[in-house]
């Protein structure tokens, strides 16, 4: 069973890192996985330095290949965890998703200097919630 | 000066006939007929061992070790994931120098075959932070993440890992109580499947039962009798995080490079003094990074160093690493993994080392990691 308790806990630290932007400073594709996780193999893990200074740990998602590598901008987005039981509550958590992902085919290079600060104002405020 | 008197271990393998406690008893006695020394003798037992209790349901091994020897002495059991073994070493060793005691056994044992992959998996899991469990994070994946941080910085790549499996197979082969006996090729190194990118199945230990006992003693008198002995000369221990994100370098374990210094420091040797060594390859990039943090080697220079071989038995350099096998191809019962490195350079000191003795080994050094890197345990050996 997940315990609610525990995950009503966990839920303070959700809202710290919600929408904080980061750099992935190593990575990992999980292959085989331990019993929980064993339905979403193969996943990407990343341990990011946030903007603030601080570091964190979590799975990439909405990435291409060229994404997984160290030095992806990152932004922390809520998604579904754990999923236990039929009664069991739903674990949600913090994942990351590259800021500027590679399947847009926009990278704030190519786009003139008013373009790329909208287009970042605008992915990070969507970003932050999804 | 406490010494150690006597050593055992059993096979490590997929010990199917064989229960946890089955091992424990094996060790015990083993250890006792090799010392030549009988129970009443002994004054108090260290039990190193992770996953009893996450995977056999099994606790309160003291009263269980109690039962299977018929005694009444303390028995304490000791838990800092892989470096259970070490770290009972330690606390064996010390409870020796601060007691009126005079012998203490100390046994590492685990059972880990019983249970289905994805279990051991999860149970390993364990000793990883909560945060890196929720990721789903396994063992392999924390250190590939350390091994990928690595190649960043220095510029190597997958093939400079496949160096440690192969020269720790062929060290394997030379082992009787290995859980491989197979010489392993670079190509079938290189072309295993990925566990955890960029590490493969041949690039990280197995999964292995087996238990592993030493005896120590500060009675002269029981020393002297006893033809193979050797002197602890250090034995140290040192922490970190044990999130690998709250590391001051994801490529560096800290608690190895503490340990060491004070090893060498209360011991007055130098790094060049160390003829044989076994340190902690759980996985291939361990190895690596453990002759970096140890001092042997310099900082960013493993990966290159290693493609040398000059650790491997037969050359002709002045330190041989990991003749055991290491974990990789001996095999990685957790808690039993600290014990046996002891107990390895404790055959080479005493000439015991049969078909892989490195001659005229006089001093050699044990290195026993818990998990990531939280817990390290560096012994330095010789008389």
């Amino acid at each position: 069973m997940i315990s609610p308790v525990k995950i009503w806990r966990r839920q303070k630290q959700i809202s710290r890192l919600l929408g904080k932007r980061g750099t992935v400073i190593t990575w990992t594709e999980i292959m085989i996985a331990s019993q929980e996780f064993k339905k979403f193999v193969p996943f990407p893990v990343v341990i990011v330095k946030l903007d603030n200074g601080n570091k964190a740990v979590g799975q990439l998602v909405d990435y291409e290949e060229a994404d997984l590598k160290i030095g992806t901008k990152v932004v922390a987005v809520l998604r579904k965890t754990k999923e236990g039981e039929r009664e069991d509550v739903i674990a949600y958590g913090i994942k990351f998703k590259p800021l500027y992902p590679s399947y847009a085919g926009l990278q704030p290079k190519g786009l003139s200097k008013q373009l790329r600060g909208s287009y970042t104002r605008a992915n990070s405020f969507v970003s932050g919630i999804f | 000066m406490v010494s150690l008197i006597g050593y055992y271990t059993t096979k490590f393998g997929e010990l199917w006939n064989l229960s946890l406690f089955d091992l424990v008893s094996e060790a015990i006695n083993g250890v006792l007929k090799n010392a030549k020394l009988e129970k009443k003798q002994i004054d108090a037992v260290f039990f190193g061992n992770m996953m009893a209790g996450v995977l056999g349901n099994n606790l309160h091994s003291s009263a269980k070790i109690a039962e299977i020897l018929k005694v009444n002495i303390p028995v304490f059991r000791v838990e800092a994931a892989c470096a259970s073994g070490g770290l009972a070493f330690h606390l064996g060793k010390n409870y020796l120098e601060t007691n009126r005691v005079r012998t203490v056994l100390v046994v590492g044992a685990e059972k880990m075959t019983d249970s289905s992959p994805e279990e051991t998996t999860s149970a390993l899991a364990s000793a990883a932070s909560g945060e890196e469990q929720e990721a789903g994070l396994t063992f392999p994946g924390l250190y590939a993440m350390i091994a990928q941080s690595y190649f960043n910085n220095y510029g190597y790549n997958e093939k400079n890992l496949a160096y440690v499996s192969y020269k720790n197979h062929f060290h394997g082969s030379l082992n009787e109580k290995a859980h491989f006996r197979k010489r392993l090729t670079m190509e079938q190194i290189l072309e295993s499947p990925y566990i955890a990118y960029p590490l493969k199945v041949l690039d990280s230990s197995p999964i292995s039962d087996g238990a592993s006992a030493v005896i120590l003693s500060s009675d002269n008198f029981l020393i002297k009798k006893r033809k193979e002995s050797v002197n602890v000369l250090a034995n140290e221990v040192a922490t970190d995080t044990i999130s690998l994100k709250e590391r001051k370098k994801i490529d560096e374990l800290l608690a190895t490079k503490i340990a060491a210094e004070k090893a060498f420091a209360v011991s007055k040797l130098k790094r060049s003094d160390i003829d044989v060594a076994e340190v902690h390859d759980c996985f291939s990039i361990a190895e690596i990074l453990a002759m970096e943090d140890l001092g042997f080697w310099k900082k960013g220079e493993g990966g290159k160093r290693i493609t040398e071989l000059s650790t491997m038995f037969g050359s002709k350099s002045s330190l041989i690493v990991n003749t055991s096998g290491g974990l990789k191809a001996a095999g990685h019962p957790v808690g039993a993994t600290g014990i046996k490195q002891i107990g390895e350079i404790f055959l080479q000191l005493t000439d015991q080392a049969t078909n892989r003795q490195v001659k005229g080994a006089e001093i050699g050094l044990a290195h026993n990691v818990g998990g990531s890197g939280g817990t390290v345990v560096v012994t330095i050996l010789g008389n």
